[in-house]
């Protein structure tokens, strides 16, 4: 479980909810063209699958598919109440916490190759 | 569909809530039982903890026939030996007997005296019993949660807008709020709630559904448990002495076999003897299912004798649905995500029966009296769901200003609970409801907040130091105190704000009650 796989189920979960009218409206203060709405939501579901196959890749297959579902379940958590809240916030992290995980994930594995 | 959803629900929901409360406790039982015995505050974890209970258990119990030995974690950091005291060679049966023992601090060797407390089982055995016993608690529990099953299914058929709604609170509008609110905390966690309630359900699914174990086993009671659920053989005393092998390699030993899994109980058996066996029986952490795998040693040539714990795919299966319930095997990340779902299904409960009520009974104008049926599902209602909060608090309460000395102390905290929980039904009783709800919940965010300072007064644990040097049960312990505060704070305040919206709202309209009104709806 980390802060990359989180990081990806969120995304995926705000694009999903993007693709919505509802929260378009909210967010972007428009409705999106089909264009647009299809391409958030295919790339919403690619990005949860991703989030398994990194979390399974991680924890294993029977432990990762637990964590998967709880970090699910705690996005999901984080991004209604965003959404809720504060809407624009929930669009930006979108974008901003999955580039920030790679990051976070390429300073690991620099770590990791650097030191013996 | 709704119909069933509503009445599978409810009146269960009053239970249901009692079971999520407890449970969500119930992930953290050793970090609470750690927490409820300060004196095992400054116990730290120490590689020699070993070698430590070894020096011990010749010293104290050298013909004991029975040593067991359990190492600290990080969950745990104490190191808890016991043994088997007062069995006359010849006779001994190792099941009969007294059983001694002492906690230590694995850092010092130090000999600690916990208080007495039920700590974190009590939650857990709350959860499944409720305090009303084996038979009619449990019965009981199993009832409410197949009711609760139901209630999720019919749920998400009855309401499929849940998913066009998936990502939607609307909040300050009343009742359409906390609709969405019992929507979004039901379909956000809806993977756990599944999960948790059918997992239940197999935890006790021999009391449930006994007929084929009866039909099988008539004229064996008890012979299902022991071929479903075999134990390892026990060790046989031979008379004649030997050295006892030494421990630490079959430590590592037991710990490549399990892929680097660390054993968590050791147990010897006849130290000393030629017959001696040593087992070891692998920490729960990391793996889903909850059957015990152990190892068993030659306690003299120190060889591994046999591996237990490689089960049929029936039993794995079983196993696996009890582990995700219990929920031992995880991280502390994934045990946060566990309680977070868990908060969510209390929250789904309670907004629940709420909602059932406020649908069900006619809205009453400004001072008019409510109907006896009214009144009675209002008060159970605050009762339960503002008193159980206030129960747990007074639990911990009750753990740190308790005389240490006072007989039967941990019958005293269990009973200080419940005093606490009925009074908030008595409280309920004597205020308008409109008024109990904010009050209560604000009563109970005041009793968690200052949690942490009772701890900082009557312990030397308090948040300052542990925040910086540990140890992180305390500092996390403290904090999570703050966090439910937080959480009560809400519901105080969402609940304080209903009724001037609720005046705005029945402005535009007539009355209650009015033949208009009637119509109009």
């Amino acid at each position: 479980m980390s802060f990359l796989t989180f990081a990806l189920a969120y995304a995926g979960l705000a694009a999903l909810s993007l693709a919505m009218n509802r929260h378009a409206r909210e967010v972007f203060q428009r409705e999106l063209a089909d264009g647009p709405r299809l391409a958030l939501r295919s790339a919403g579901g690619c990005l949860l699958v991703v989030s398994l196959i990194l979390t399974a890749a991680s924890s294993g297959w029977p432990v990762g598919t637990v964590e998967w579902f709880g970090m699910l379940t705690a996005s999901a958590v984080a991004c209604v109440l965003l959404l809720t809240y504060y809407p624009r916030a929930a669009g930006v992290l979108a974008a901003v916490l999955p580039a920030l995980a790679v990051v976070v994930l390429i300073h690991d594995r620099y770590m990791a190759w650097s030191s013996p | 569909m709704a119909w069933l959803h509503a009445w599978a629900g409810w009146p269960a929901g009053w239970i249901l809530y009692a079971v999520f409360i407890s449970g969500t406790l119930s992930y953290f039982r050793p970090e609470i039982s750690h927490w409820m015995r300060p004196e095992l505050a400054t116990a730290r974890e120490h590689p020699d903890s070993v070698a430590m209970a070894m020096r011990i258990l010749q010293e104290r119990a050298p013909d004991s026939s029975r040593w067991v030995i359990n190492l600290p974690n990080e969950r745990e950091p104490t190191l808890r030996v016991g043994w088997m005291a007062a069995t006359e060679p010849g006779k001994a049966d190792r099941l009969i007997g007294r059983f001694d023992g002492v906690v230590l601090d694995p850092s010092t060797g130090k000999e600690l005296q916990p208080r007495q407390t039920r700590g974190g089982d009590f939650f857990q055995r709350f959860h499944y019993e409720l305090g009303l016993g084996q038979v009619w608690g449990r019965w009981l529990v199993g009832v409410c949660a197949m009711a609760m099953l139901i209630a999720i299914l019919s749920g998400v058929i009855a309401h499929k807008q849940l998913f066009r709604n998936f990502f939607t609170f609307r909040p300050g509008k009343g009742q359409r709020s906390w609709l969405d609110a019992h929507h979004a905390v039901g379909v956000l966690a809806l993977p756990y709630h599944l999960l948790i309630t059918y997992t239940g359900l197999i935890t006790m699914m021999f009391m449930y559904m006994p007929a084929a174990v009866e039909t099988a086993y008539r004229y064996d009671p008890g012979g299902f448990l022991i071929e479903a659920f075999p134990n390892p053989p026990h060790a046989q005393a031979t008379g004649r002495s030997a050295r006892l092998t030494a421990i630490e390699p079959l430590l590592q030993q037991a710990e490549r076999q399990w892929n680097g899994a660390a054993p968590a109980t050791i147990v010897i058996e006849y130290p000393g003897d030629a017959g001696a066996r040593v087992q070891m029986q692998r920490s729960a952490h990391g793996k889903l299912t909850h059957t015990g795998q152990f190892i068993i040693f030659d306690g003299v040539s120190g060889e591994m004798l046999s591996i237990w714990g490689e089960e049929s795919g029936a039993m794995q299966a079983h196993g696996v649905l009890y582990g995700l319930h219990m929920a031992r095997f995880s991280s502390a990340s994934l045990r946060w995500m566990f309680a977070l779902c868990g908060v969510l299904g209390t929250v789904m409960v309670a907004t629940g029966l709420v909602l059932w009520s406020v649908k069900r009974m006619p809205q009453r104008a400004e001072g008019e009296r409510a109907m006896l049926s009214q009144r009675v599902v209002e008060i159970l209602n605050n009762g339960t769901i503002t008193g159980l909060p206030i129960a747990v608090a007074v639990y911990f309460w009750a753990n740190r200003l308790l005389p240490v000395t006072l007989a039967e102390r941990p019958a005293w905290e269990v009973r200080c609970f419940f005093a606490a929980w009925a009074l908030m039904y008595v409280a309920a009783l004597l205020q308008n409801a409109r008024t109990a709800w904010p009050r209560h919940f604000f009563a109970g965010a005041l009793l968690f907040a200052l949690l942490p300072l009772v701890n900082g007064l009557t312990t030397s644990a308090h948040l300052g130091i542990t925040l910086m040097q540990g140890p992180a049960i305390y500092a996390g312990f403290d904090l999570s105190m703050l966090g439910i505060a937080a959480l009560l704070a809400i519901a105080a305040w969402n609940t304080s704000r209903e009724r001037p919206e609720r005046k705005e709202a029945a402005g535009d309209t007539l009355p209650s009650g009015t033949p208009m009104l009637e119509e109009r709806s």
